[in-house]
């Protein structure tokens, strides 16, 4: 028989009362499963023990704290210290491999630029914990060593480690203690040549040339790594040149002198070009920077000794990452690379 | 002129042409007939050197086909296709012109004698008054025909016809024929030409070639070939030849089937 | 189409060309006073980019225009079959290989042997037992040996662990900075030499275009003929990429303004087309080295600026020359 007016009504009426009866079931089944996954920013109480790194930094970050045993995954690019390339392996640069990232079983996750928001939101709702740290120049660089140190549990050790990088910057800046901000050299620093590119006013280099005592000729520019004309640089007319890849060729200066147009530039007549500091020195956000900085400042506030000496630092300034690496662990210690012959010993 | 051996030729392991020997006089207008998929145009293709033969040899003016230069062989001999490539908006005349590129050197420039020939060919084929349009802008039929003045632009000693009438009118149609047949018989430019249309091929041929499944049936005037028995063999269609009421050559009379 | 407009169509190119040169002079970050042009190291910088342009825009136009006449497709141009992928492939070989920086010739010398070895992959690939390369199977061999290049390349940037790898990507997006003249060296000779050749026998494209037998019937060696302009393009397209990265549009866009307005005779046709190119990548690289503090990647502009500029033209012109 054919359903009825009213018939029709009262089945109407249901399928409406059932919305918000469907609606709240809904509400109420999310609000248990936020429950159950620990809150953004809220701490686990007890200090993380299963510890998986996405990013070389802060696995140097880690070994520094003394917890490097208890990393159980790592990325490919995790190399420094030499343990850290035991440690079983999950992925890229802020591209994990998911499964296995889960399939460890981490306490913690900790990370600088998660690219991939699903992950997050996927680890929050395993309930493990996310640690994303932001690394841009050194003040975030100490702030991350806190929130790592408080994660697993070290905190007294992590307040050290920042202690001891802000002493090493500030012997650094002992270097040029005296000189006027318009006497600073300008710097420009080389990425790659193949486009030009720089790094910008918002890159953690900027931050290391200016806790080196220079100024990045490409400060203005608000962006981390832009690719830029390389008229701009004879246009800034740079005091020293940072090459910021291995060459191949032993004659950096020669090279950058046969550019069209370059042989004009300050850096280039006066053979100022730096390129036998490992790029790791430079490229990685972490504990090691601070040994970037004070190689480069002593390189480029070498003492008025004369023009000789600072050709004949070069040599003796050639620190590697092998060289860093003959330290204990990684992070900051009490001896970093020699100073230079003729450099005022510190305090 | 030209002179086939015992050719068979097909693509790859299978040959769609068997042990074909044939004569062509200078000045004769020849005929290729058959069934579908008989060879005819295969046939016409090993005679214009695009095809190899697998067995058997061809011979221009006594001189073996594969020794002929490729430019030397346009020099001598002229093929309208079958199907007419046109989407580059190339003029009439401009087309016409590449006829002449097996007169020039490869990286030469037409010179006057090239266009005048290119202007006598274009009269020859009634394309002169659309010279400057587009080949693009023409009707299909003005298209053949500027093809074929690009043809006679090579000023060939002997020209391929691959079913030049297949998709025209019967108006172009014999115009078109006509104009072959005007050109065979006022400068003796040998021809060779496929037909679908046996009565066509009739009234315009000297001689036919009938062939059967890739093998030659039949070789011989018009009214030698085109008998009812014969048809009835190839084709397996029941006919009547009859004299064509104009021309007195044979004519193909069909008529619907009696059953049906 | 009578002689007199087409000598005038060059002379307009030819005056663009001459404009955009100068133009290009003054374009930039910074402004250089006429009194210093003679010796500013600027205008120098410039015109080693203006050197470069030419060469990149005429080879890869005039490559695009070899590549539409061979396969008679109108959407075919200069990476369609795969070069740009092994010249890819061979700069990361270079990158990983640590012949990479100033000074050596790794990335671009290796960028070009990428480039001959697909080159001869995909014509070997194509080729019938009878020694012919049937245009569809070439499309055919040139699209998937492109894919596979291509893919071999993403994965070995993506799994790589040298950082350094993720700069190719940069390298791939296309620049004509000339910091040295390396890329001019590289490119120069090949992109020379290509022109000189397709000038030369621009007749045997026309012939092509009707199709592969009538250009036999013609006398056109079809065979030879083919092997000869797939060389040169692909030469000239692989000189450009290794001197310059990938570079698109250019080479597909170009032939057919130019077609437009000069009718598909490639006796003119190419050498417009050379002018055109030129003049075009001049005018987009002013472009992106200029507008902002960043450079922005030429391919980029490219895209930007000349796909609007063809929807222009193909709708404002009821031209006859493009079906």
């Amino acid at each position: 028989m054919n359903p009825t007016h009213y018939e029709r009504a009262r089945r109407a009426r249901y399928r409406i009362a059932a919305i918000p009866v469907v609606g709240a079931l809904a509400v109420l089944f999310l609000g248990l499963c936020a429950r159950v996954a620990p809150a953004d920013g809220e701490r686990a109480r007890k200090p993380a023990q299963r510890i998986v790194s996405l990013a070389p930094s802060v696995t140097e970050m880690l070994f520094g704290l003394g917890v490097g045993d208890r990393i159980i995954g790592a990325t490919d690019h995790c190399d420094f210290p030499p343990e850290a390339k035991k440690i079983p392996r999950v992925g890229g640069l802020g591209q994990p491999n998911v499964e296995k990232l889960f399939s460890l079983a981490p306490d913690i996750v900790i990370a600088t630029d998660l690219d991939r928001k699903d992950l997050a939101e996927a680890l929050r709702r395993a309930g493990i914990q996310t640690l994303e740290l932001k690394i841009g120049n050194f003040a975030e660089l100490f702030d991350a060593e806190r929130k790592v140190g408080d994660a697993v549990g070290e905190p007294e050790r992590a307040a050290r480690q920042v202690r001891e990088m802000q002493t090493q910057l500030d012997h650094a800046a002992k270097l040029y203690a005296g000189v006027p901000r318009d006497r600073l050299p300008k710097v420009f620093v080389e990425v790659w040549s193949d486009p030009l590119i720089t790094a910008g006013g918002t890159s953690f280099l900027d931050d290391v040339i200016a806790r080196a005592g220079g100024v990045n000729a490409a400060h203005n520019i608000e962006r981390d790594y832009p690719t830029i004309n390389p008229e701009k640089v004879v246009e800034w007319d740079p005091d020293v040149i940072l090459l910021c890849y291995m060459t191949e060729s032993n004659n950096a200066a020669t090279q950058i002198a046969g550019r069209i147009g370059w042989s004009g530039i300050k850096a280039v007549r006066e053979r100022r070009v730096i390129a036998d500091i490992s790029p790791d020195a430079f490229l990685r956000p972490g504990p090691r920077l601070v040994a970037g900085v004070r190689l480069l400042a002593a390189r480029l506030h070498p003492p008025q000794a004369g023009p000789a000496l600072r050709s004949s630092a070069a040599p003796a300034l050639r620190s590697s990452a092998a060289s860093a690496g003959e330290e204990e662990s990684a992070g900051v210690e009490e001896k970093v690379a020699p100073p230079a012959p003729g450099n005022q010993p510190e305090k | 002129m030209l002179s086939l051996k015992n050719v068979s030729a097909g693509y790859g392991k299978k040959l769609v042409v068997r042990d074909v020997t044939m004569r062509v006089p200078e000045g004769e207008f020849v005929g290729l007939i058959g069934p579908n998929g008989s060879g005819k145009t295969t046939l016409l293709r090993v005679i214009s050197g695009v095809l190899a033969p697998s067995e058997g040899e061809v011979l221009l003016r006594d001189a073996p086909l594969r020794t002929i230069g490729k430019r030397r062989l346009a020099q001598m001999m002229a093929c309208l296709p079958q199907e007419l490539a046109s989407d580059m908006a190339f003029t009439v005349r401009e087309i016409v012109l590449m006829g002449r590129s097996p007169h020039l050197s490869r990286i030469g420039r037409e010179t006057r004698k090239d266009s005048e020939a290119a202007e006598k060919a274009m009269a020859l084929a009634d394309v002169a008054d659309i010279a400057d349009r587009f080949m693009t802008e023409i009707s299909g039929g003005e298209r053949q025909r500027a093809f074929i003045a690009m043809c006679l632009a090579q000023e060939p000693q002997i020209l391929l016809l691959d079913e030049p009438t297949s998709h025209l009118d019967v108006g172009h149609q014999l115009s078109l024929l006509d104009l072959v047949k005007r050109l065979n018989r006022r400068t003796g430019m040998t021809v060779v030409a496929v037909f679908h249309d046996l009565n066509l091929a009739a009234e315009y041929c000297d001689r036919l070639l009938l062939l059967h499944q890739g093998r030659a049936e039949a070789l011989g005037s018009p009214q030698e070939v085109l008998t009812a028995e014969i048809i009835q063999r190839v084709y397996q269609a029941k006919v009547l030849t009859e004299p064509n009421l104009v021309s007195g050559k044979p004519h193909i009379v069909i008529s619907a089937g009696a059953d049906y | 189409m009578n002689v007199r407009r087409g000598w005038a169509v060059f002379v307009v190119l030819l005056i663009l060309l001459l404009g955009a040169c100068a133009l290009s002079l003054f374009a930039g970050p910074s402004w250089v006073p006429l009194s210093e042009i003679a010796e500013s190291p600027i205008v120098r910088m410039r015109i080693a980019r203006i050197l470069l342009a030419i060469i990149a825009g005429a080879g890869l136009a005039v490559s695009g225009v070899i590549f539409q006449a061979l396969l008679r497709n109108p959407l075919a141009e200069p990476y369609v079959l795969g070069v740009s992928s092994g010249a890819g492939l061979g700069a990361a070989a270079a990158i990983v290989l640590g012949l990479s920086g100033s000074g050596v010739w790794g990335v671009p010398a290796l960028a070009f042997a990428g480039a001959l070895c697909t080159i001869f992959l995909v014509y070997a690939l194509a080729r019938t037992s009878s020694g012919a390369v049937p245009v569809p199977t070439l499309l055919l061999s040139g699209v998937i040996v492109g894919a596979v290049l291509s893919s071999i390349l993403m994965f070995i940037v993506s799994t790589s662990e040298s950082e350094k790898l993720h700069n190719v990507m940069w390298w791939l997006l296309g620049s004509l900075q000339a910091l040295d003249w390396r890329p001019l060296e590289i490119s120069a000779p090949a992109v020379a030499a290509g022109l000189l050749i397709a000038i030369l026998l621009s007749r045997d494209l026309n012939l092509m275009t009707l199709g592969e037998e009538p250009a036999a019937h013609l006398g056109l060696n079809v065979e030879q003929t083919k092997k000869l302009f797939f060389l040169v393009a692909s030469l000239m397209t692989g000189a450009t990429v290794a001197a310059c990265g990938l570079i698109g549009f250019v080479g597909l866009i170009v032939p057919h303004i130019v077609r437009l307005i000069i009718g598909p005779d490639h006796r003119r046709l190419v050498p417009a087309s050379a002018l055109a190119g030129a003049t075009f990548l001049i005018l987009a690289d002013s472009f992106a080295r200029s507008v902002l503090s960043v450079e922005i990647p030429i391919g980029v502009v490219t895209a930007f600026l000349g796909g609007p500029f063809f929807l222009f033209i193909l709708r404002r012109r009821t031209s006859p020359y493009w079906r």
